[in-house]
């Protein structure tokens, strides 16, 4: 289990005792993380906005079944992951809209950034997987919780992620001439000697 | 580059996400907009009346008058003896033998009609 930030458990505690103030410190201290992985999951800045605020809201209303003793984050990106599920299910038949990057571009060009070729090349879910076990150093078991895996599951789902992003950084080998070089003269006496 | 470098890679370029400068306040201000939603009271009589009515027809109704049992129609009352209040204990007890030897008897005539052609 991910260690418990005694800062987060007051503010919890303060906010099942029905604090707004005590829970302004959450958002404060967590509205980063949960849009961040909001974003990752609509790749839509605008839907990301409206998540992360749905998400407080449905927080604060549940606030009281919480247990302070258990880290936060975990939980509110619980809440958010299913928000989105539950706005994406609405909005199937309407054209998706066009991804957003999530990860800036690398400051320099020579070296691509792994992220972003995460971005490009990996599932919504091994992406998550990816940025909730890095990004926000979250266990395996957690990372499970959060996105409806066993822990099993999401491991293998990290190991392909890595192959992945280590193919896409191998060398790839030189190009093929687009026509074949000529034959050596050798074969072409051989073909009109008897 | 093998798994493990990715690994390493993967931590070391942690990327950082560009907050919307207004979101805090955004959300801080629709949790004040939307307050924790409370039970009213016109919800917790509403509740209350539901629970009361529910109890009323569920509760077992009382007979109105004493209870009179029904015969039971497999077996004819006129053929066995009736019961009444024994002064002696052991007679309950030989009335109920009484009883299902005659059921069994019954029993053995209906199954076997030849026993009773044999008998008469």
């Amino acid at each position: 289990m991910a260690s418990v930030d005694p800062e987060d458990t007051r503010l919890a505690r303060e906010s099942r005792a029905g604090s707004l103030e005590a829970f302004d410190g959450i958002v404060r201290r967590h509205h980063a993380s949960v849009f961040g992985f909001l974003l990752g999951l609509t790749r839509n800045r605008h839907d990301a906005e409206d998540l992360t605020q749905e998400t407080f809201l449905r927080a604060w209303r549940k606030i009281r079944r919480f247990d302070p003793s258990k880290p936060i984050l975990p939980w509110l990106l619980t809440i958010a992951r299913r928000l989105s599920i539950a706005m994406l299910r609405k909005r199937k038949p309407a054209p998706v809209p066009e991804a957003e990057p999530v990860v800036l571009p690398s400051v320099s060009p020579e070296t691509p950034d792994l992220w972003q070729l995460a971005e490009r090349h990996l599932s919504a879910d091994a992406f998550s997987a990816l940025w909730l076990h890095y990004r926000e150093e979250l266990p395996l078991a957690e990372v499970g919780r959060i996105i409806g895996k066993r822990e099993g599951a999401v491991k293998v789902l990290l190991h392909r992620a890595r192959n992945t992003l280590a193919g896409q950084l191998r060398p790839s080998p030189p190009p093929l001439p687009a026509t074949p070089p000529p034959l050596p003269s050798i074969w072409n006496n051989a073909r009109t000697t008897p | 580059m093998n798994e493990s470098d990715i690994d390493r890679l993967l931590r070391a370029q942690a990327p950082d996400v560009p907050v919307p400068p207004g979101l805090e306040t955004r959300v801080r201000a629709s949790l004040r907009a939307a307050p924790r939603k409370r039970l009213s009271p016109a919800w917790l009589a509403a509740s209350a009346a539901a629970l009361v009515i529910l109890a009323v027809i569920a509760a077992p109704k009382r007979p109105a008058g004493p209870v009179v049992r029904q015969p039971d129609p497999v077996s004819s009352p006129s053929a066995e003896i009736p019961a009444g209040l024994p002064t002696n204990p052991l007679d309950h007890e030989a009335r109920a033998i009484r009883n299902d030897a005659e059921r069994t008897g019954r029993f053995l005539i209906n199954c076997l009609p030849s026993l009773g052609m044999a008998e008469k």
